[in-house]
């Protein structure tokens, strides 16, 4: 079984919830390094699927191994090994900057030493040096957004997990974000990204669209653009919610 | 995992040192609930004020109505001329007792007809009334033992009277004076750590599914087991600092003794506080809203600490279900351990199976919280 090199193996994952099915039998493959969109109108199974490779939710059926574990048995063996930031950017309010980024180093058991460097050093990659001793209920939305990346970062993850990562964020602080993430994707670790922000899908190396539980396409953007015939991906991603089917 | 625990602790810490309203639970409610319940909670019945009417009028009616009144126990609300004055002034609260000496009483002085003295006592305070009537039944007793003396013996006898043949000598041991407060503070401790306890832990989890920081605690490798007990420690610290507060407030307030020692004291508060944390802990994992989560805490463990832990009312005179429901309050196993302690220095050996029972519920709280506590969303 090749899961090694893969960052994520998935084969006809699927999870239900009561007679409904949110993710139907997806099968796709992450490489390592690579930046992984997954597109999708709100209720496709974006969420559902990070969660399950996530260890958040087990799966109803299916396998899926990411960073080589499979977590439809070891779902608490994935977690040292990847980040996950979510839509709600989850930080605490009544804590400073630097008072989150070391309660998420402790969570992941940094040690003192370790910790202390590497929170410098985030505090640094995302310009927040200055608001380190400022409450996090006192952040503008995009250094909410900076903060809560740095927080799932702390421990070097593997693989990470950014579910809507950019909601709410003005225009020029979601630039600098998308070329954080490549800077991370450059060094080496893979990002999985759902968004619905079309124009952030041409940041992504390959995407897949879901739709009602399934991949209905699979693809780098340029790739998919010229399939469709399309100019962009909203188009592309227009094309496939009226025809009711992929390729 | 030690690790792991001190950063969820080092964290709840900050919480805590943040939330107004923690502080105000941690600091202000004992301090408060203390010297309300500590003053007003007062079962102590004196200068009950009583209304007399005198239709005999005599030396000896005179008398009567100075023995009630000397007894430290009533005080004179008013002379009332006839029934219906006296009546009136019942219903007025101004006496809460009426005596009302008949026209001849002093007759049976001469040999005549006992013509009994009427007692009207105002009944809409069972308590108040039980207690009055106590009073003036003793002080009766007396007066009638020493005119029965007199009557049979001569008037010249009675300087010599020196009390009856048989008669009991009550002594009150370990609360000498009766002074409610010191058989309220003991049971207050109990109910105000209950209650912080409980309320603030529930909170520390559904805070956090509220922000969705919990989603961010599951996806990271720490454990249910670790989670809980880094919640459970501050509060259980902060709980025992508040244990001793209040017992300072009682003993510099109302004089509350600690005869017993306090290193007892402070291991069975020890296992009672964490056994509050785990049930606030365990319904913080069934509820999903700030608001509900503080009910349900106030709701689970203020009435039955009052209620069915023998505080006030005596456990044993309840109906069967109720004494039985009273087996999982943990206050019930408490309460005897801190009045036992505070005032009669009893040491913890008395209290064995008192420790166990607290200890079966704490433990089976925990696991239970654990268990719900699921690391994974469902």
């Amino acid at each position: 079984m090749p899961v090694e090199e893969a960052a994520i193996q998935t084969r006809t994952l699927t999870r239900t919830f009561g007679r409904f099915t949110a993710v139907d039998a997806v099968s796709f493959r992450v490489e390592r390094g690579e930046v992984f969109g997954l597109l999708g109108a709100n209720g496709a199974g974006k969420t559902t699927t990070i969660r399950m490779l996530t260890g958040l939710l087990r799966p109803s059926g299916g396998e899926a191994w990411v960073v080589g574990v499979p977590v439809h048995s070891a779902p608490e063996s994935v977690k040292p090994r990847i980040g996950y930031m979510s839509q709600k950017f989850s930080l605490y309010e009544d804590l400073t900057v630097a008072e989150n980024l070391t309660f998420f180093g402790g969570v992941y058991g940094l040690p003192r030493r370790v910790l202390a460097h590497r929170r410098a050093e985030l505090l640094d990659l995302f310009d927040l040096t200055e608001l380190a001793n400022r409450l996090t209920s006192q952040l503008a939305a995009g250094h909410r957004q900076r903060l809560a990346l740095a927080s799932a970062l702390i421990h070097r993850p593997q693989l990470l997990f950014l579910d809507e990562p950019t909601g709410g964020i003005d225009p020029i602080s979601r630039r600098t974000f998308w070329r954080m993430i490549a800077g991370l994707a450059e060094e080496g670790t893979t990002v999985m990204v759902t968004t619905h922000y079309m124009d952030e899908a041409e940041y992504c190396h390959r995407l897949a669209v879901m739709r009602d539980g399934r991949i209905v396409a699979v693809g780098s953007p340029r790739d998919l653009r010229r399939e469709y015939n399309a100019a962009t991906i909203e188009e592309v991603f227009l094309a496939i919610a009226s025809t009711g089917g992929g390729s | 995992m030690f690790g792991r625990i001190t950063a969820v602790m080092g964290k709840e810490f900050r919480h805590i040192v943040r939330d107004p309203r923690s502080l105000v639970i941690i600091l202000l409610m004992p301090l408060l609930m203390t010297f309300l319940y500590g003053y007003a909670m007062n079962l102590d019945v004196k200068n009950i004020p009583l209304g007399i009417v005198d239709h005999d009028n005599t030396p000896e009616s005179r008398e009567l109505a100075e023995a009630f009144l000397s007894s430290g126990q009533f005080v004179l609300a008013r002379r009332y001329p006839d029934g219906q004055a006296a009546e009136e002034g019942m219903r007025r609260r101004q006496s809460v007792v009426t005596m009302v000496i008949p026209a001849g009483y002093a007759v049976m002085y001469e040999g005549g007809r006992v013509r009994p003295v009427e007692l009207l006592v105002d009944g809409s305070n069972g308590n108040t009334a039980a207690i009055a009537l106590g009073y003036a039944q003793a002080v009766m007793a007396r007066k009638a033992v020493a005119v029965a003396v007199e009557l049979l013996a001569g008037p010249d006898i009675q300087s010599g009277f020196s009390g009856l043949p048989i008669r009991l000598e009550p002594r009150f041991w370990y609360n000498a004076a009766q002074k409610s407060s010191h058989f309220f503070v003991p049971g207050l401790i109990a109910v105000i750590l209950m209650m912080a306890s409980a309320l603030l832990t529930s909170v520390t989890v559904v805070r956090e599914k509220e922000s969705g920081t919990l989603e961010q605690l599951l996806v990271s490798p720490v454990g249910s087991g670790e989670l809980v007990i880094g919640k459970a420690l501050p509060y259980g610290l902060l709980a025992l600092v508040d244990g001793a507060f209040i017992l300072m407030c009682g003993s510099l307030a109302f004089g509350v003794p600690l005869r017993g020692s306090p290193l007892v004291l402070f291991a069975f508060t020890g296992l009672y506080v964490l056994a509050a944390l785990t049930i606030g802990l365990f319904i913080s994992t069934l509820v999903d809203k700030q608001l509900v989560a503080m009910f349900g805490a106030l709701i689970v463990t203020v009435l039955p600490s009052f209620m069915l832990s023998g505080f006030i009312f005596p456990l044993r005179s309840m109906p069967e279900f109720l004494q039985l429901i009273s087996l999982v309050v943990p206050a019930r196993y408490y309460i005897p351990v801190v009045r036992g302690v505070l005032l009669k220095g009893v040491g913890a050996g008395v209290f064995v199976s008192n420790g166990l029972f607290l200890l079966a519920l704490m433990v089976v709280l925990s696991v239970a919280s654990v268990v719900r506590f699921k690391p994974r969303l469902e």
